[in-house]
């Protein structure tokens, strides 16, 4: 009956329980709808002495790779990139200064990971294809000493689509609409609490401590009841 | 006109016309008056057999007050169901100028403010096109000077209402809200029903209302649910 009650009065406000997700909803989706095609290439390296031993200044192979990130958005980068663009990537209009500014990368320990964004989808997966080609040659040519030993560069994770969002956008989305209904719960519930209104035929009985003998309201405000003043209905 | 009539004067020649909105019973406002009418007439029923009720009340009258609006639309709804029931019925407007119901009840161009009494003596009761239904503008406290002119006017109004058998007299009076004088005619008739908006209607207010009616010597018979009436122009704010 509790139960009951406070649901009543929680869909007074049954606007507010609706309309905030429901808001949070729309602008989730208007976020995604804008958000660019991103496409991922992984890779492991290795380069030539790693010792394991991390931060070991004498051997700083894993220092060395802090570096590949640096060179994922540099120009030298894009224009190797941009050289391994296939024929069928020339009618999308690409030059390389579009293409640095699609590539971002990080690394965790020997992984680098290189992000490709572009409004276009079939740009940031022609982009990501191309630099999983170049990345070999590239970290040989600008993290390894002339005449070095080549690092082993390996592509684990090849690009294979471009999608909006990331892998989890549907669930952050749903997350985000469980947040705000909650929120909205919240807020009904506070301003109910503010709300010095008397609504029900029941409250009314219940705070004046007065039989009410009849609802003249009209069929839209709810159901009529009627008390004879000896109390039967 | 506003000379002393000793006796109930029904003035068959101008007839106030009520709005055919009202007259219809099937509307759902209008079974729930019929109802409340019934729950009326039993509870007159009950005190009648009861000895001893003060003799200054007038026993077969009831006061529709509003915690915060109007009432004017109830008290003609109830009125009409009355008289449409048999009952002389009289309705006494003692809103502003005793022109609450003016939005619900056509009045002849004779019907004029100078009509209704300001000055102590006794408002007319007019005809209306209902069978059984008296209309009195009987106007408002602050224009008729207090407290006392107000519920001496009331009380001698329904004095005269028609003493036939069964004949009954709905008091509509302001919100209280914004015409507390109107508490004083709660010792004169024979039960109060306290109207609340729901939605509208504070707690406190109702409150303030009920205790306001019980201190002023009201007995009041109960609630009703009533919608806000303030902008059918009967309400609160009209009837400032």
């Amino acid at each position: 009956m509790e139960l009951r009650r406070s649901l009543e009065i929680l869909m007074r406000r049954w606007w507010l329980i609706v309309g905030l997700p429901l808001l949070v909803l729309v602008g989730s989706l208007l976020h995604t709808a804008s958000e660019p095609y991103t496409a991922t290439v992984r890779a492991s390296i290795l380069i030539p002495g790693d010792t394991e031993a991390t931060g070991n200044a004498t051997n700083p192979e894993l220092m060395v790779l802090d570096d590949a990130p640096v060179l994922v958005g540099s120009h030298a980068f894009a224009a190797d990139v941009f050289a391994n663009l296939p024929a069928s990537a020339k009618p999308l209009g690409l030059d390389v200064q579009r293409v640095q500014q699609a590539l971002s990368g990080s690394r965790y320990s020997r992984i680098l990971t290189i992000n490709v964004k572009s409004a276009d989808q079939q740009v940031a997966l022609a982009i990501a294809q191309a630099a999983a080609a170049a990345l070999p040659t590239s970290i040989d040519q600008y993290m390894i000493a002339a005449h070095g030993q080549p690092a082993t560069v390996r592509i684990i994770d090849p690009p294979e689509s471009a999608g909006r969002g990331g892998a989890h956008r549907l669930l952050i989305v749903v997350v985000e609409v469980l947040v705000a209904l909650a929120a909205g719960i919240g807020l009904a519930a506070f301003a109910a609490a503010l709300d010095e209104r008397l609504y029900t035929l029941a409250e009314t009985e219940t705070v004046l401590g007065l039989p009410v003998l009849a609802d003249v309201r009209g069929r839209r405000f709810g159901r009529r009841r009627w008390r004879l003043p000896g109390g039967s209905a | 006109m506003n000379a002393l009539i000793e006796e109930p004067r029904v003035d068959s020649d101008r007839v106030a016309r009520v709005s055919p909105a009202f007259l219809s019973g099937e509307s759902e406002p209008a079974a729930h008056c019929r109802s409340l009418a019934t729950v009326l007439a039993a509870r007159w029923g009950m005190d009648a057999a009861v000895a001893g009720l003060d003799e200054q009340r007038h026993a077969r009258s009831c006061l529709l007050a509003g915690v915060d609006t109007g009432t004017a639309a109830v008290g003609l709804r109830l009125a009409i169901a009355f008289a449409q029931a048999g009952r002389a019925t009289t309705l006494i407007d003692v809103t502003e100028t005793g022109r609450g119901c003016d939005r619900f009840v056509e009045v002849p161009p004779a019907l004029t403010s100078s009509d209704v009494s300001n000055d102590g003596a006794f408002s007319p009761i007019y005809a209306t096109n209902v069978p059984n239904l008296g209309l009195v503008p009987a106007g408002s406290s602050e224009a008729s000077g207090g407290d006392l002119q107000l519920a001496d006017r009331v009380a001698r109004l329904l004095q005269r209402t028609p003493t036939v058998e069964q004949g009954v007299a709905i008091v509509v009076a302001p919100a209280l809200s914004v015409a507390p004088s109107a508490l004083a005619l709660a010792r004169l008739v024979g039960g109060v029903l306290l109207a609340v908006t729901p939605g509208r209607t504070t707690r406190p207010d109702a409150v303030r209302a009920r205790d306001a009616l019980y201190a002023a010597g009201g007995r009041i018979w109960g609630v009703i649910l009533a919608a806000d009436e303030r902008g059918s122009g009967a309400g609160a704010t009209s009837e400032r």
